[in-house]
């Protein structure tokens, strides 16, 4: 999961073993650092799936979906053909399959809550954000206090 | 305590709107009945936002800790997460924790966690740990979840009984619990009110003379009654939990939650709805409590000396023929003393006379610095006991406090600390008259040097000697 290299189009990621039961989340980030703070703030209670990109991203997402308790997506993406604001449209499914590139037509829309994380969150508007069907904006590095208190919003408005 | 409302009014007020909604809907959450959270998540959702609070609530680690202990973990998390506090490593921690606490279970978690995790969102606590403890009864709990178990009781239990067990400072060290409350200690640490109950009767045939032994017996008993009365509560895959009434008090009395337990029933006790048994129960949980609660142990005076008689000195004579007159008759005790209160005139309370104190110089003449400082070796001699040694000091140095006959008037002057150099001076003095001076014991070091002006007489050496001033002419 850690590679650099996307996958190949169509290739499918191996599920993972032997889950130990906590709840899984994609974190989307090309940043390897931001990628090992996280894991290490949250995983009292979270397991970290990464995705270092918008195609490995959707790869996950087509294998984990329904495993999955939230994901995490980098504003950015720097590297990638989406960033994180358009590949939360994608999940929402706001964006005609037609206008994407293949890897990301044919996804599954996602209904647990997706939070953008930044290091400059102060440059992005949380209303405008949750138009686009995002679910929060968290400052980078995140932390477990946050990133749980998003989703308890999450789960209070429903 | 402030509410959660004022709270979230407070962070509103400083720009940390999202936290403050969440605070909002948490308390939403909790209480759905609660006007002001309705109030305030309606003008959230219009946009238009919150009043400043009526007061400014305190926001302290200690508004988080009362918090945590009602179980509003949703609003303890949201003003972690949004207020800087002083104890940022404390704070931190318990924002952490909180955030593993309220954490949504894993997708496929079985409906009983998902329940769990639902029951915490509204701040049912005890309710959640409870679905815990009975589902860890009939299969071991996921690694997660036998943290959040454990989360659970350091929060509300743990942390409850040592808040209860929290004395004012000085007398912390001397609490310590009763024998009876370390009887029931092993039971009610495994949330078994009948093993208490078994230990108190134990207790109670043990020492059949403590009545309170007997009174918690009865107590334990009444309550373990109850709580079969009430049946067992079956909370496996339960999508409603009985959470009102004497159900949730008896729940409260299974997991060994007497506080619980007493706040349950001291609600159920009150008001035109009150339940006739609640009141009897509340006094049975009382009791217990209050056997449990650490004692102050008495204050003692040591042990006298072996050997030490506790003999009363005889009244004099004169004070044996005042105990029986009238006099004393009269005055009584001074208990009895009450001294009669009535308004005071105005003149009688000069209060303007404190409102400036006065500070007068007092500028000691020259002339007069050998009798202060006299005055001085009076006073420094009695305080110190040590008149004694000024006497043998003075009877040691025989001279008069005249210039000495003989010599030359002169207007130099050596002064010899005849208390550091006795010697010195003696050779001095037989220079000059022509006699021998008797020989005296070496006085000790002067404490304090003080040296006078005057020309001749006795000088003092701080609080202990009498010095000699001898003037010689060149």
């Amino acid at each position: 999961m850690t590679s650099s290299r996307p996958p190949a189009p169509g290739w499918t990621v191996p599920p993972q073993q032997a889950s130990d039961g906590r709840a899984l989340v994609l974190y989307v980030d090309v940043d390897e650092q931001s990628h090992e703070l996280a894991a290490e703030r949250l995983r009292a209670s979270y397991r970290l799936l990464r995705a270092d990109g918008d195609r490995e991203a959707c790869e996950l997402l087509r294998t984990y979906e329904r495993d999955l308790v939230a994901i995490l997506l980098d504003v950015d993406l720097p590297g990638s053909v989406l960033d994180g604001i358009l590949l939360t449209r994608i999940l929402r499914g706001k964006v005609p399959s037609a206008a994407l590139p293949p890897f990301a037509r044919q996804m599954p829309r996602v209904e647990v809550p997706i939070l953008l994380v930044t290091h400059r969150p102060e440059s992005y508007s949380e209303s405008e954000l949750r138009k686009y069907g995002g679910d929060g904006l968290l400052p980078k590095p995140v932390d477990i206090g946050r990133v749980t208190l998003a989703l308890t919003d999450w789960h209070l408005r429903r | 305590m402030s509410a959660p409302i004022d709270v979230a009014r407070a962070l509103f007020a400083r720009g940390k709107s999202y936290e403050a909604e969440v605070i909002v809907m948490g308390a939403l959450a909790r209480d759905p009945s609660d006007g002001d959270a309705r109030s305030a998540a309606l003008a959230l959702r219009r946009g238009l936002g919150l009043g400043p609070p009526q007061r400014a609530p305190e926001l302290d680690l200690a508004l988080v800790d009362a918090w945590i202990r009602r179980g509003y973990l949703v609003e303890a998390l949201a003003l972690l997460v949004a207020h800087p506090f002083a104890d940022g490593t404390r704070s931190a921690e318990w924002a952490d924790l909180l955030g593993e606490l309220l954490a949504p279970v894993p997708a496929h978690a079985a409906p009983v966690f998902v329940e769990m995790h639902r029951q915490l969102l509204r701040g049912a606590t005890t309710v959640a740990m409870a679905v815990l403890e009975d589902h860890a009864t009939e299969e071991a709990l996921p690694p997660w979840a036998a943290r959040r178990l454990a989360l659970l009781r350091w929060m509300l239990l743990d942390n409850a009984q040592s808040a209860d067990a929290e004395l004012p400072e000085g007398e912390a060290q001397d609490a310590g619990p009763s024998p009876l409350a370390q009887a029931l200690h092993g039971a009610l640490a495994q949330r078994s009110l009948a093993g208490a109950h078994d230990a108190a009767s134990r207790f109670a045939m043990e020492h059949p003379a403590d009545v309170e032994a007997a009174e918690v017996r009865d107590a334990l008993y009444a309550l373990v009654d109850e709580m079969s009365s009430q049946g067992q509560i079956d909370l496996r895959g339960a999508q409603t939990v009985p959470v009102m009434g004497r159900p949730a008090a008896a729940m409260q009395l299974q997991m060994a939650s007497l506080q619980g337990a007493a706040s349950l029933y001291r609600k159920l006790s009150r008001g035109q709805m009150a339940v006739p048994e609640a009141r009897t129960l509340l006094a049975a949980v009382e009791t217990v409590l209050a056997a449990l609660a650490p004692k102050v142990a008495e204050k003692r005076f040591p042990r006298p000396r072996d050997g030490f008689e506790d003999a009363t000195a005889p009244l004099s004579e004169r004070a044996q023929a005042l105990v029986g007159s009238p006099a004393a008759q009269r005055s009584g005790t001074f208990e009895d003393f009450e001294e009669p209160t009535r308004v005071a005139d105005d003149g009688e309370l000069p209060l303007d006379a404190f409102h400036e104190e006065e500070t007068r110089v007092v500028t000691l003449p020259e002339d007069d610095t050998e009798h202060y400082l006299e005055q001085s070796d009076l006073m420094d001699t009695q305080r110190g006991g040590m008149d004694e040694a000024v006497r043998q000091a003075r009877a040691e140095l025989s001279f008069d406090d005249e210039t000495v006959a003989g010599a030359p008037s002169s207007t130099e002057m050596t002064l010899i600390d005849v208390d550091v150099d006795v010697d010195e001076a003696r050779r001095i003095l037989a220079e000059v008259t022509g006699e021998s001076v008797p020989a005296a014991p070496s006085p000790e070091p002067p404490t304090r040097r003080v040296v006078p002006s005057a020309a001749a007489g006795t000088a003092v050496h701080g609080n202990v000697k009498i010095a000699r001033v001898v003037k010689v002419g060149s």
